[in-house]
């Protein structure tokens, strides 16, 4: 569906134009049919890396491949919907007029326009606002009115710049369900967040993308699992003790409500515990961390620094 | 051409639901109407002071529109993103540009054409009053011309909101106004400029204006508002002529705005 390859930005800024290397070499392929994450910390180069995609900046290297065409033609963006980060539209609109005006562009007209008009509408919960201007609308509007915009065309691939920005919890919940009902209807979702809890429970694949490179790709699966749990031990009693027990094994100690708290990772789980055994503490509880992929964000972040 | 016209359609709707817009027009119709009060006090000038003052009002405000309007017709489309919209459609940048241009030109159509019948309702209500006066002072009423006055003005309009255009896709709102600006004085005065440097025989000035009279648009041709007033001859090539000229700098005009418009980045 999209593939992109070693691409290269360079942006001209400042009055002396000084270029600024923003892609370095961005590689990552979407197969038809999933929902592929774009993850990244803002400012690592994901909306410029769309924007290449659909042409609007001009590539300093490398290659797109976007359903069969490398040099972007205006015809196959009738294949495709996109989401702008942080949409603005024309505020002078109210909401059936921006769709209508984008239906058209598309060469979408007539009572299949309208029609098409209802159906999204109503799917983004945005009917009650139909005929207010677009600038009495709140962020988290903007953003349904936007992936609606996106959708006009029935896309065979979605492009979707942090499609939940803005949204609260329950926003959020219904753009999901919206996305794995096009997934489920064969499309291909691309989107872009800076959030990992938003790709974790959508996407089967996910690029991580930090200051312009992608640094891991792959399923949640396998990024999950080269990250290491950690577990988390909640001792009652002398801290002395236990430090002597646990001094060969690499096991992190802070105090915390009155409890010793001891962090290790899975591997040596066993002989923590056999330590433990020996001490004079009393276990409170024993858990592991939350498997997630923050960790994983958090420490490619710090490698990056 | 179909996508052409969604974007024009969007044009006028923004443009009609812009208040500058409203301010302008309010502003005009205003000028007109006080033509009317300046007219009543100075006598037997009377007819010639509402023709007069109205067709320069229409004129002002015209111009006003345009620059205010055209500096922003793609200036503002980049500024506020929403070229991210259009441009994930399948939409070509040259139909944009069109759409845009026709938008603008369809509004101030609308506008000039709602200015002259006020101002036509105006003159025929103080010709009708001072009949004989007016055919013994002007030799007749000289409605063709009056019309004929309008229609050069907004042939004028047109090269404006092109230039403006051409400023807009590459330019800030401030330095295309200026820019606009200026390249409509040198317009105006274009005929001036060439029989000044004429004057002073200088060949480096002399070339110079040369380039000047033949590069800026000659928007003195698009002025006969004494005819209008005054009557005199209007000719058929003549207004075959200067709609000529009009249509080819248009064109000349947009096609540099498109060409420009193809390579702009929107980052
Ligand atoms: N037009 C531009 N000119 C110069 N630098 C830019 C431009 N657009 C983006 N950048 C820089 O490129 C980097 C990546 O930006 P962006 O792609 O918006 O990141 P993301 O979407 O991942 O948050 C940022 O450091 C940003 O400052
Ligand atoms: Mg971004």
């Amino acid at each position: 569906m999209l593939e992109v390859n070693n691409l290269i930005k360079n942006f001209k800024t400042g009055f002396l134009g000084k270029e600024v290397t923003v892609l370095r070499g961005v590689s990552f392929c979407v197969e038809s049919g999933e929902i592929f994450g774009f993850v990244g910390p803002n400012g690592a180069g994901k909306t410029t890396t769309f924007k290449c995609i659909l042409g609007f900046a001009l590539k300093s290297g490398g290659t797109i491949n976007l359903m069969g065409e490398t040099n972007g033609k205006v015809g196959i963006k009738s294949r495709i919907g996109y989401l702008p980060e942080n949409p603005y539209f024309y505020d002078y609109l109210t909401g059936e007029e921006l769709l209508r005006y984008m239906g058209e562009l598309h060469g979408i007209k007539g009572k299949a326009l309208e029609d098409k008009m209802d159906v999204l509408l109503s799917k983004v919960n945005m009917s009650h606002a139909r005929k207010v201007q677009l600038r009495k609308y709140s962020k988290g509007m903007l953003q349904r009115i936007g992936i609606a915009q996106a959708l006009i065309n029935d896309p065979e691939f979605i492009i979707l710049d942090e499609p939940m920005s803005g949204l609260d919890p329950i926003g959020r919940r219904e753009i999901k369900d919206l996305i794995l009902e096009e997934k489920a209807k064969g499309k291909t979702i691309l989107l872009s967040s800076h959030m990992l809890s938003d790709v974790e429970a959508l996407c089967d694949r996910v690029a991580l993308l930090m200051s312009g490179r992608v640094v891991r790709t792959g399923t949640i699966g396998e990024l999950l699992n080269e990250i290491h749990t950690d577990y988390e031990l909640f001792l009652e009693g002398s801290g002395d003790d236990i430090q002597e027990h646990v001094r060969d094994l690499s096991v992190e100690l802070e105090e915390r409500a009155g409890y010793l708290v001891l962090k290790f990772d899975e591997d040596i789980k066993a002989r923590v515990l056999e330590a433990i055994m020996k001490s004079s503490a009393e276990i409170v509880s024993l858990h592991p961390m939350r498997k997630s992929l923050e960790g994983l964000f958090v420490e490619e972040a710090s490698k990056n620094e | 051409m179909n996508r052409v016209i969604s974007v024009a359609h969007n044009t006028f709707r923004e443009a009609i639901r812009d208040r500058v817009l409203y301010s302008l027009v309010i502003f005009a119709v205003l000028m007109i109407l006080s033509s009317l009060i300046i007219a009543t006090i100075s006598g037997e000038q009377y007819n010639k002071i509402v023709k007069d003052l109205g067709l320069a009002a229409i004129s002002i405000i015209g111009i006003m529109i345009s620059v205010f309007l055209g500096m922003g017709l793609v200036y503002k489309e980049i500024e506020k993103k929403t070229v991210y919209n259009i441009f994930s459609k399948p939409i070509k940048r040259y139909e944009f540009i069109l759409g845009k241009y026709l938008g603008l030109a369809f509004t101030l159509l609308l506008i000039t054409v709602g200015m002259a019948i006020i101002l036509f309702l105006l003159v025929l209500y103080t010709e009708l009053r001072y009949q004989g006066l007016i055919e013994f002072y002007y030799g007749g009423h000289h409605f063709a011309e009056f019309f004929n006055a309008i229609y050069f003005q907004y042939l004028e309009f047109l090269i404006i909101i092109g230039i403006a255009l051409i400023f807009s896709s590459f330019t800030s709102p401030i330095l295309s106004v200026l820019f606009t600006f200026l390249l409509f004085a040198i317009g105006r005065f274009s005929g001036d400029i060439r029989l000044f440097a004429e004057e002073i025989k200088n060949p480096v000035s002399a070339v110079f204006a040369e380039v000047i009279y033949r590069v800026i648009p000659n928007l003195g041709k698009f002025n006969v508002r004494s005819e209008a007033v005054y009557g005199g001859s209007l000719s058929g090539e003549l207004i075959f002529y200067t709609t000529a000229y009009a249509i080819i700098y248009t064109l000349a005009l947009l096609i540099l705005s498109m060409i420009i418009f193809e390579k702009k980045e929107f980052k």
